[in-house]
């Protein structure tokens, strides 16, 4: 189970572009990929009782990435994921500061594969 | 000295890293190969509760030195290096203990890394180390301030290579920072400042 645990990976990302890369490069390596193309669908996989990685892109419709930690937090998943933000933008808002604690990495696009692999592995060491 | 008297005294030494989103894979990177120093290190992490474990151990495998999540009423002594836990703010109190309290977030965290640098006093003049690392907001501005006051030597991540600038950018505009350094070169100041 805790092997399980440690090899779901969520993607939540609007370009359906940026899902089907990553979730090969995962699947690959073995993870169960989940993917979401909204802060809705994210949330409705933590319903259906996801545990892992989340890697988070900020500017979607519907709900954001940043509304969609907000209520992670808010519904008491947050200790069930570790959140990587990954997106274009080249800065978190100012605004946001209140939810870093929530929010392990913040990686920008474009990525390397090799390089994403390699801080996942990272995360999968805090899980 | 024997472990009664280095307790009764206090740590020679004294590093206190500040790190907060982007920072895990620097903390990871001090400690790969890390030696045993002569000095104890406390780190705050901004990070989920479930984390705190998981932190402390993977920092373990790169090092001799003891890691361990904080209690209440530790000795702060040379060769350990302690992780705040999430939900409590840390302070060292007379220099030589650890203090772990409830209280109001600061700069938005519990635990803040202001509020443990600057629990430290002038008795740590040359003596104290702090170092900010990769992060959103502004904690461990007040206490890289309070610790370059204090006589202590201040050092943060270039924001060049931080994941995320704003803390390391945010305490170098304070006017206290000794060095900007790369996560090797803060390694190699570490061991330098506290020798192994």
């Amino acid at each position: 189970m805790a092997d399980n645990k440690k090899k779901s990976l969520m993607i939540v990302d609007d370009d359906t572009d940026i899902l089907f890369t990553i979730e090969s490069i995962f699947q690959r390596r073995g993870f169960e990929v989940f993917k979401a193309q909204s802060g809705d669908e994210c949330l409705e996989h933590l319903e259906n009782g996801f545990l892992g990685i989340i890697l988070m892109d900020v500017m979607m419709p519907r709900m954001n990435g940043w509304e969609a930690i907000k209520q992670i937090v808010e519904r008491g998943y947050s200790d069930k994921v570790i959140i990587s933000m990954l997106t274009a933008k080249d800065a978190p808002d100012p605004d946001l500061d209140y939810l870093k604690e929530y929010v392990i990495d913040y990686i920008t696009k474009p990525f390397e594969p090799q390089e994403l692999v390699a801080l996942v592995d990272d995360y999968l060491s805090l899980l | 000295m024997t472990n009664m008297e280095q307790i009764m005294k206090g740590p020679d030494k004294i590093i206190v890293i500040g790190s907060s989103t982007g920072g895990t894979h620097v903390l990871f990177n001090l400690f790969t190969d890390f030696p045993r120093i002569n000095a104890a290190i406390l780190i705050v992490q901004h990070m989920p509760q479930q984390m705190n474990n998981r932190l402390a151990a993977r920092i373990q495998c790169g090092t001799k030195m003891e890691v361990s999540v904080a209690t209440e009423g530790s000795p702060v002594i040379i060769g350990k290096i302690f992780i705040a836990p999430s939900g409590r703010h840390m302070k060292v109190f007379h220099d030589k203990e650890i203090k772990l309290f409830c209280g109001e977030k600061v700069n938005y965290v519990c635990p803040s890394i202001d509020v443990l640098m600057m629990s430290f006093s002038k008795k740590y003049q040359g003596k104290i180390m702090g170092i900010v690392l990769s992060g959103m907001g502004k904690d461990g501005t007040e206490g890289i301030r309070h610790i370059k006051e204090i006589g202590g030597q201040t050092i943060v991540q270039n924001p060049l290579y931080s994941t995320v600038r704003s803390m390391p950018e945010s305490a170098i505009l304070s006017g206290y920072v000794d060095k900007i350094l790369s996560f090797a070169e803060i390694k190699e100041s570490m061991v330098e400042f506290a020798g192994s």
